[in-house]
């Protein structure tokens, strides 16, 4: 019997981003690779890891179409390709899990390819490019104004090394990333719906101040209200917010709040204009005058860059995004807006603070969170909200293998029919006993899994049916 | 006179009474009961003549009675014109009977008492109530028997006493510590109410410093004295509405003025003349002031105005006519509750109106403005005029937080309203009185969702609509009414216009919107914008459980299957039309659909009447033959069986 003497998880082996046009004759290969992860390796290998995915992206397009080519699946590695503007490519690459055993007394390696999931890690990989795009813009458009291509190469690898080398350390454990990493869903907070219109009519500072163009406001790490931003939008601006402002609670050196609101400092800590630091945005130094963030989103059809200006009171966070076409804006601005709204915003926060308060006691007694409860996930495809008791702080409670069948078995959200794909009712049983259950209606998902060995099929579907019944509150329409 | 500037919210009715004006001959009494204007001349030897205003034109009654000695000091008819009573005397009151309008001369009732008249009222068609310095009392006259038969007495030491016809209250100046006392009469009836609370015992207020007026179905004592510290004059308004109809102290009209006043009430405001400067100042008790110890300090709505010069047209030979300017606030004025204007030297009756759009140009302030104009009974179309302009027009981002103000002030009483309303429709069935259930009478201004939505038609498709209309939302939703179908559909139009799905689709899931089939629809007829619309839809659609409607959808779109699913479900087996679904399924053209709607139907067939084929009535026999065309044929090698 082969004693298993380790495990590896699966790892980012590395990432890389290229353009073929940027390579106009033999000897200038090394203009292809705009970035490359990890930096500190020969340019010889990232030329030739480049050109080996070319030749693979190349081979398959005479199969099919030009961007199809997904994934390909070596022995030891997984290489996920996604090309998100036209030219440009964007490849993962991971080490795939492996268990060494000792077989006779020698270590034997064994790859467990099969047990990544393509549609999770094409799902990060496109959020990589999603995020550069949130607070960068396209590939395309830096440096647009620069005539000369090799000058503008040089400005988009910078921006690429200044973002990514960030952002990659920042990347959630891979071997940990699950369904809902792919589905790009977040979660809304339910309220009352007087507190929900209140929220909601927050919005009416751009009336008041019209360079504001819209405005999103969350409560801790849940949207209250995410105003006409594209769902896709509001998860980059959601994980931003939760990465670099909300993280931020536990040490608040990198926050600088903006002098003049520091009298507020004493009453929370948080209170007022945040200015963050970020990657590419200045050094880390306070200059005093920082500029806002920049961010690219599109509200109008069409992605454009905004201001973004964060403001929090007490647990809400609210983002206010200004057209950036026009000038900065200053500090009397800054003041102005607290002014006006910092009351109104520190009442509603003690009221969304109140009703989950309230919430949370008459909540107590049925706690569906526990381990043995069964797990649900619901998601919209059309909001990309999701409701779940999916435990995602607490890793490896559900296999892994449950996870990458759900990853299967859902709707990929990219094609945008005007029909939503027919009702369907799915049961699979995995080899290690875990049942899933999975229905889809009138765009909506539904998976529920259910762990017991000796339930016939008759059990799991009475199971599924009373928390379908149990967990769908929000009174959609779902035919049972 | 004060005109200068030509904004005037006071004016006389266009139409005066003209009656013949005091002269030596003649004598003119004013009966603010009826509003009838006697023109005695000759103490009504030579003629009686009666104004007074009817529906459409002023009615007349003359008539001649001989003049019995002594001058007319009071004479009113009673309410049905048929006694008129006249006291000549001060401790008597003749009773002439009529007969259509002219007088039984021969039948003259006269009642004599001991005591000194002060003055009467007619409080029934045969009853009046004779106000003396020892008391009250109620007569009824029986004019059969010329008899003159008390009722009802309250003996008092009186002083002397105002009367307010609308209230049927009597107030009496005691003889005896000066207190005034409310009394409610009515036919049979003499009620006394708590004395007025002057503050300092045996104060003496003169009868020429009170008035008696209603302002919103309340009587109020106003009562005007010269502030202690300033020397201006202020009124005390007690109103009548504590326990028991006890008065309180609960205004004060601050006039900033000395002089002499006099004061009218129109349109449930208080219309202050001030005879010296030609101005009048209105004050409205349902406006918020300052609340010193419970008790209210009013400044009047806007400063002082003069009323809106009045033109008479003189009766003339000339064809242009003579057109003579009337002199305002003249000594010749007697003023009479509630707002009554005569000019005895000129001859002249009126009335004073309100000219409410005047008024609202002199009020800048958009949310004090609504409060007055929700309390006006013409204030409605001027109101929604207002905001109107507020959103269109005059629309500026600062204003939403006044407009959020103005709607939370309509709607309060929209909502009192639509309270009110629920209460008489619930109370019907169980009572057994019908008679007695009560018309909610409707508040003096009401502007509901349908009226918003006019307005917000006006405005469709601007940047700054959805906010207004999510602000109204809000504020329907504060006061517990819900959107109804053409708000709700107003709102989706914005919000898809705007491409705001994330709200829509909140809304939706809050109800927050009008679920009905027609709203649904119109979301479905809207679709094509973005799927969410569909989803959204098809939500409201299962909620309202209109499972038909889904189906029709679903079958459009080609899921023929789902559509099965939701039939049989919702309908029953026995009800889903076979022929409609295998026809959908059919137009699909895929075999597997087909297949399956096919055998679905038949194992129903089996289950339902034993048999796989379908009953003639179903008229399927197209389908059937697809299905044997294109499953038969593969498998006719094999033996068919039945």
């Amino acid at each position: 019997m082969a004693k298993l003497l380790q495990r590896v998880e699966v790892n980012l082996r590395s990432f890389y981003v290229f353009n073929s046009s940027y390579c106009k004759r033999e000897g200038e290969e090394d203009k292809k690779v705009l970035f490359y992860h990890p930096n500190d390796i020969e340019l010889n290998t990232k030329i030739k890891d480049v050109g080996l995915s070319e030749a693979i992206i190349h081979f398959t397009g005479t199969f099919t179409s030009d961007d199809d080519c997904q994934a390909l699946h070596t022995q030891k590695t997984t290489q996920l390709f996604y090309q998100p503007e036209d030219k440009y490519w964007m490849v993962l690459v991971l080490n795939v899990p492996k268990e060494v055993r000792l077989k006779d007394g020698v270590e034997v390696a064994d790859y467990r390819g099969a047990e990544i999931c393509d549609r999770i890690y094409r799902a990060i990989l496109k959020q990589c490019y999603q995020m550069f795009r949130f607070l960068n813009g396209t590939f395309n458009c830096i440096g647009w104004e620069e005539q000369n291509l090799d000058q503008r190469r040089e400005l988009l690898c910078q921006k690429l090394q200044a973002f990514y080398d960030k952002y990659l350390t920042t990347l959630k454990d891979l071997a940990h990333c699950d369904i809902v990493d792919m589905l790009h869903s977040i979660q809304y907070m339910p309220l009352d719906k007087s507190l929900f219109l209140r929220a909601q009519n927050f919005r009416m500072l751009s009336e008041a101040f019209p360079s504001i163009k819209e405005t999103v406001m969350l409560y801790q790490e849940q949207i209250l209200c995410g105003g006409r931003l594209l769902p896709e939008d509001l998860y980059c601006l959601h994980s931003y917010i939760v990465k670099n402002v909300l993280k931020d609670d536990a040490n608040s050196s990198t926050i600088a709040v903006s002098p003049s609101l520091k009298r507020s400092i004493s009453e929370s800590p948080f209170d007022g204009f945040v200015r963050a630091q970020l990657a590419g945005e200045g050094d880390g130094q306070d200059t005093g005058e920082e500029s806002p963030l920049k961010i690219y989103i599109s509200l109008e059809k069409k992605l454009m860059p905004y201001y973004m200006l964060i403001y929090r009171a007490l647990n809400i966070t609210l983002c206010l995004f200004i057209d950036a076409e026009e000038p900065e804006p200053k500090q009397a601005f800054y003041d102005e807006l607290h002014a006006y709204m910092a009351s109104q915003l520190k009442a509603l926060a003690r009221d969304v603070a109140s009703e989950l308060a309230k919430e949370a006691a008459g909540a107590t007694g049925h706690d569906s969170s526990s381990e043995s409860a069964p797990k649900y996930l619901f998601i919209n495809e059309q909001s990309l909200q999701h409701h779940s008791n999916l435990p995602r702080l607490v890793p490896q409670t559900i296999p892994r293998n449950v996870m990458s069948i759900i990853a299967d078995l859902s709707h990929p959200f990219d094609k945008s029919g005007l029909d939503s794909s027919p009702a369907e009712e799915l049961q699979v049983k995995t080899t290690n006993d875990y049942w899933i259950v999975k229905r889809c209606c009138n765009f909506r998902q539904y998976y529920v899994i259910l762990c017991n060995s000796k339930a016939t099929l008759l059990d799991v579907t009475q199971e599924a049916r009373r928390i379908f019944e149990q967990e769908l509150t929000d009174d959609v329409f779902f035919d049972k | 006179m004060d005109s200068s500037n030509g904004i005037h919210y006071i004016e006389l009715s266009p139409n005066p009474i003209r009656f013949d004006a005091v002269s030596q001959l003649t004598n003119v009494f004013f009966d603010d009961s009826n509003k009838q204007i006697f023109a005695v001349r000759s103490g009504g030897a030579t003629g009686v003549v009666v104004k007074g205003p009817g529906p459409t034109e002023d009615t007349v009654i003359s008539f001649c009675m001989n003049d019995r000695g002594g001058s007319i000091r009071s004479i009113k008819f009673s309410p049905d014109n048929q006694i008129l009573a006249v006291q000549r005397k001060e401790n008597a009151v003749e009773f002439i009977c009529f007969q259509g309008d002219q007088p039984l001369l021969q039948d003259i009732i006269t009642h004599q008492v001991k005591t000194n008249i002060y003055g009467f009222v007619w409080v029934h068609s045969r009853e009046v109530a004779l106000i003396s310095n020892t008391g009250v009392e109620v007569f009824s006259i029986v004019p059969e028997k010329r008899q003159v038969r008390s009722v009802k007495s309250l003996s008092i030491g009186i002083k002397w006493f105002a009367w307010c016809c609308d209230a049927h209250v009597a107030l009496l100046c005691t003889s005896e510590g000066n207190a005034l006392i409310p009394v409610l009469v009515k036919q049979k009836v003499i009620t006394k109410l708590p004395k007025v609370d002057l503050g300092t015992p045996n104060r003496e207020v003169e009868e020429s410093k009170v008035t008696l007026g209603q302002v919103y179905g309340v009587l109020a004592v106003l009562i005007l004295q010269p502030n202690p510290l300033t020397f201006q004059m202020e009124v005390e308004v007690h109103l009548l509405n504590g326990p028991g109809l006890a008065p309180r102290k609960c205004h004060v009209l601050r006039l900033s003025l000395m002089g002499r006043f006099a004061i009218n009430t129109v349109d449930n405001l208080f219309v202050v003349h001030h005879q010296s400067t030609g101005t009048s100042l209105l004050f409205d008790i349902a406006l918020p002031g300052e609340v010193i110890n419970d008790v209210t300090y009013h400044a009047p709505i806007t400063p002082g105005r003069s009323i809106k010069p009045f033109a008479l047209k003189l009766p003339s030979l000339s064809p242009d006519g003579q057109i003579l300017q009337c002199e305002l606030y003249s000594t010749h004025w007697v003023l009479f509750q509630p707002n009554i204007v005569i000019d005895a030297k000129l001859g002249c009756m009126w009335y004073l109106n309100l000219c409410i759009e005047p008024l609202c140009q002199l009020i800048s302030d958009r949310i004090r403005l609504t409060e007055l104009l929700l309390q006006r009974s013409n204030g409605k179309p001027v109101l929604l005029k207002v905001l109107a302009q507020l959103m269109d027009d005059q629309y500026k981002g600062t204003l939403i937080p006044v407009l959020e103000t103005i709607f939370n002030r309509i709607n309060k009483i929209y909502a009192s309203w639509v309270q009110l309303e629920l209460q008489s429709q619930t109370a019907q069935p169980s009572n057994v009185k019908t008679s007695s259930v009560k018309q909610a009478t409707p508040p003096i201004v009401l502007i509901d969702q349908l009226d918003m939505v006019q307005i917000f038609q006006r405005i469709a498709h601007r940047s700054y609509t959805e906010a207004i209309l999510m602000m109204y939302l809000q504020s329907l939703n504060k006061f517990n009414i819900a959107a109804q179908e053409d708000l709700s559909k107003i709102i989706i139009t914005e919000l898809i216009h705007n491409r705001s799905f994330d709200t829509l689709r909140r809304l939706v899931s809050y109800s927050m919107l009008l679920e009905s089939k027609s709203v649904a629809c119109y979301l479905l007829a809207n679709s094509d914008v973005d799927t969410a619309i569909s989803q959204v839809a098809i939500d409201m659609l299962g909620r309202i459980q209109a499972h038909e409607i889904i189906i029709e959808v679903m079958l459009g779109q080609g899921k023929v299957i789902d559509a099965l699913r939701l039939a049989k479900n919702s309908l029953g087996l026995e009800k889903v039309p076979a022929r409609k679904f295998l026809e959908a399924a059919h137009k699909t053209k895929d075999d597997l659909i087909f297949h399956s709607v096919f055998r679905f139907f038949q194992m129903r067939n089996l289950k339902l009447y034993e048999t796989l084929s379908f009953p003639k009535t179903e008229q399927c026999t197209e389908f059937i033959q697809h299905y044997n065309n294109t499953f038969m044929t593969e498998s006719a090698i094999k033996p068919q069986t039945a």
